[in-house]
C-alpha cells in the first residue's frame, strides 16, 4: 500500500468505516508517521468547527434593502425573470397525521427546513425518474400511499424523495417546471378543518396547504404565490384514485 | 458527488459512507476518496479565512 493510499484511508479510519485489517494497518502507520499522526486531531477539530456558528455567513443588513430598491427600480416586468431564476423548488406534502391549524406552524417550519436541506445537499430526489410508472410504485413500496405523480403541463416530474418530518415519514415526488423545479412530499391523514388552500410564508418560501381524499398536502416553493397556486390547482384536479 | 456533498452528507446529515454511496449512487471507494480529499480542503479554507497558516 502506498503512502498516499494510507493517507487517504485515515479519514475513513477515523469515521470507523474501515474493516479490521485496514484499521490495524492505519493504526500501525499512525504510530510511525509523525505527519499522519497529526490528522486525527485535525479531523476532530474540523468536526467541531463545521456545525458551529463561526462559519455562517450573515448577509449585511443593507443587502435586503438594496435588493428591494433594485427591484423597485427595475419595475414589475423585470421581477418575473428574476424570480424565475431564483425559483428552485416546491414541495407538496401529503400528511398522514392529524394536524390542527395551531399545530401547522412547527410542521411548516420542518417542511421548509427539509426542503432547504435537500437543496443544500443538492439532493432533491432519492429516485430520479420522469416516469410516473416508476415513481408511483416506488412510493407505494416505501409508504402506504402515493401522492399524485402526474407529469403536469409546465411542471415535469423529476422523481421522488422520502423525508422524515415530525417523526412521520413523508414522500416527495418532484415536478420541476423549466427553469424552476417543483417537488412533492407526503405524510399524514386529513385535517377536516381545512377548506380550500391555506397559505403560509416562511423564510422567504411560499407554502400552500389543502386536504383531499384523506390526505393533507403542502406545497413549498420559492416561486411566487400565483405560480404555486397554479401548481396546487393542477394537483387538486387530478381525479382521486 | 462533489466535494461539497462529500462534506455535507456525513458532517451535517450524519450519513454513513454506505448511506452516502446509496444516496449519491457512487461506489464506496469514491465516497471515501472524496471525503478524504474534501476535509483537508475545507480545513485549509477555514484556516485561510481566519488568516492563519495551515
Amino acid at each position: 500500500v502506498t503512502y498516499e493510499k494510507l493517507r487517504e484511508l485515515i479519514s475513513p479510519y477515523l469515521d470507523r468505516e474501515l474493516d479490521l485489517l485496514q484499521s490495524v494497518e492505519i493504526e500501525a502507520h499512525l504510530t510511525t508517521c509523525p505527519a499522519c499522526a497529526l490528522l486525527p486531531k485535525r479531523q476532530q477539530a474540523l468536526g467541531a468547527v463545521l456545525p458551529g456558528p463561526a462559519l455562517v455567513n450573515a448577509p449585511p443588513r443593507s443587502l435586503e434593502g438594496s435588493i428591494r430598491a433594485a427591484l423597485r427600480r427595475e419595475g414589475p416586468r423585470a421581477r418575473r425573470p428574476i424570480w424565475g431564476v431564483l425559483a428552485a423548488a416546491a414541495t407538496l406534502a401529503v400528511a398522514f397525521a392529524l394536524f390542527c391549524r395551531s399545530s401547522d406552524e412547527p410542521l411548516v417550519s420542518e417542511l421548509v427546513a427539509a426542503h432547504v436541506r435537500s437543496q443544500l445537499a443538492d439532493h432533491l430526489v432519492d429516485l430520479p425518474s420522469a416516469d410516473q410508472n416508476s415513481v408511483k410504485p416506488w412510493f407505494n413500496g416505501r409508504f402506504n400511499s402515493s401522492p399524485p405523480v402526474n407529469d403536469f403541463q409546465g411542471f415535469p416530474l423529476v422523481g421522488g424523495r422520502l423525508d422524515d418530518i415530525s417523526q412521520k415519514e413523508s414522500g416527495s415526488p418532484r415536478l420541476p417546471p423549466p427553469p424552476a423545479r417543483r417537488e412533492l412530499s407526503s405524510f399524514g391523514p386529513e385535517d377536516t378543518s381545512r377548506a380550500g388552500l391555506e397559505h403560509r410564508t416562511r423564510n422567504g418560501y411560499e407554502l400552500l396547504g389543502w386536504s383531499r381524499s384523506g390526505l393533507t398536502y403542502w406545497a413549498v416553493s420559492d416561486l411566487n404565490r400565483a405560480d404555486l397556486e397554479t401548481f396546487a390547482r393542477l394537483i387538486q384536479d387530478v381525479p382521486a384514485p | 458527488m462533489d466535494f461539497r456533498e462529500a462534506i455535507l452528507l456525513p458532517e451535517f446529515e450524519g450519513l454513513s459512507y454506505k448511506e452516502i454511496a446509496e444516496v449519491t449512487d457512487d461506489p464506496l471507494g469514491t465516497v471515501m476518496l472524496r471525503l478524504s480529499r474534501a476535509r483537508p480542503q475545507v480545513q485549509r479554507a477555514i484556516l485561510k479565512r481566519r488568516g492563519a497558516r495551515p
